[in-house]
Order: C-alpha cells, then structure tokens, then sequence
C-alpha cells in the first residue's frame, strides 16, 4: 500500500516534467488533392500527416561550437499507399504513390526524404481540371 | 488499530495527488497542452542585474504532408513529403556587448521562418 502511495506521488512530478517537454506535434487527418494534367482529372483523398507545435529558439549568443537547430514538426515513421487516377490515356502512368505518416515527431526536416520550406497557403481544392 | 491509521493517511495522501495532477490538467490550456507560446525568456547565463539579456523561445506551428502531385513535378529533386514550419525567432533585437562578447539581445519575437531546421 505505501508502495503504492509512493509511486502515485511521483506522478504530478512526472506529468509536469512531461508537459514542459511535451509538444503538441501529431497526427492529423487531412485532405490532399491530387491533380493530374495528362490524365485531366483531379481528385481528393484523405490520409493521415503531421502536425502541431514544437518547441524552438533563437539564442541570445551563437556559439560557433554548439549546433543550432531547430525542430520541426515532421513524419518519424510512415507507410506508402498508391491510388489510380481516373481517366488516364493509354501508356500515361495512372498511379499516384504517397506517404502516410504513423507517427510524428518533434525533429530536424530530412532534406532526403522531405522538401523543408516556409508555411505557405495550401491549395485544398481541384480548380482546373474536373473529375470525369 | 495502528494499521487502520496508517491505511488511512495513505488513502489521503492519494486523494490529495490525484486532486494535485487533476488540477494540473484542468489549469493549462488543453489545445497547447505542455507549449508555451513564442516570446522572451530571460537568459540566465548573460544576464546582469539592472542589464537583462533576453532570447525568444516558445513553440510554433508546423506541419508536413505529402507532396502534392503538381509540385513534385515541378521539383528539382522531387520529394515525397512537403514540410512547412514557422520557428520561435526574434522580431526586433539590439546587438549588445556583455564582458566582451557580442550577443544579440531580442526584444520582441514571433514564429517566422526557419532557418536552421534541415539535416
């Protein structure tokens, strides 16, 4: 019993240890169109990405020693899904391969795998070509 | 009889941490749940008294998602996932010298662009 009392004060220490450390990046249920002008046709479909907020600083003094980074909100693991786009010629590729998160962490962008940018207005609809 | 008593003061010390961490949830802000917002934080280690040195720090947005098809067609090196992220940066600062080292002593700040988050 007092073992267990023991361990249950612990956890106010533990949550606010972890809420100061914790950032709201994660998973989110998102719409991406997808447009594809050789087969004229756009279509929308839902998937599963990354985002939220990450902790990050600008330092009052810049060691040339100690790295700077800033970390952002990024896949950490994910899965790839192909759909087949509709109204596609013959010998036109009608595939489209795209990366669904599993999971989202707090990190450096990885140039390999990710084109990092600024945060631009995402286009969410198809506006020039219609779905047949 | 000295059993019940200690029984008792243990279920009281575990009432009073649970209140203690439901309490600790319901007084933050649930959507920014452990991220505080971008603004000045005093550093410690420049700082004087009376000449306080100040650095932004704080949480901002970002997000990443899959390239849409369009864009990759117009990358260089086309990439599967398109990240877009703001950073805790300085928006006005003041170039300061504290026991000869040139520091940067911010003064307002807000989430803008990133400049050091690519590996």
């Amino acid at each position: 019993m007092m073992r267990v009392v023991v361990l249950m004060m612990l956890v106010p220490i533990l949550v606010s240890a972890g809420s100061e450390c914790k950032a709201s990046c994660r998973l989110a249920n998102i719409s991406i169109t997808v447009e594809s002008e050789e087969c004229r046709s756009c279509i929308t479909i839902n998937t599963t990405s990354c985002a939220g907020l990450c902790q990050t600083q600008e330092r009052a003094y810049r060691s040339p020693m100690a790295p700077y980074v800033q970390n952002t909100c990024n896949f950490r693991e994910w899965t790839y899904e192909t759909i087949q786009l509709p109204g596609c010629p013959a010998g036109v590729d009608s595939s489209f391969t795209y990366p669904v998160a599993l999971s989202c962490e707090c990190i450096q962008c990885n140039t390999d795998s990710t084109d990092c940018g600024a945060l631009s207005m995402q286009p969410s609809s198809c506006h020039t070509f219609s779905h047949y | 009889m000295i059993l019940m008593i200690k029984s008792a003061g243990a279920i009281i010390l575990l009432l009073s941490v649970l209140i203690q961490t439901g309490q600790l949830y319901l007084n933050n802000d649930v959507t920014n749940f452990g991220c505080e917002e971008c603004k000045l934080k005093e550093n410690n280690i420049f700082s004087k008294p009376g000449a306080p040195v100040y650095q932004c720090m704080g949480c901002c947005f970002s997000r990443a998602y899959p390239t849409p098809l369009r864009s990759k067609k117009t990358m260089l090196v086309p990439k599967n996932i398109t990240s877009e992220a703001t950073c805790c940066v300085a928006k006005e600062f003041k170039r300061v010298f504290v026991n000869d080292v040139k520091l940067v002593n911010h003064t307002d700040c807000h989430c803008s662009t990133c400049y050091h988050h690519k590996s």
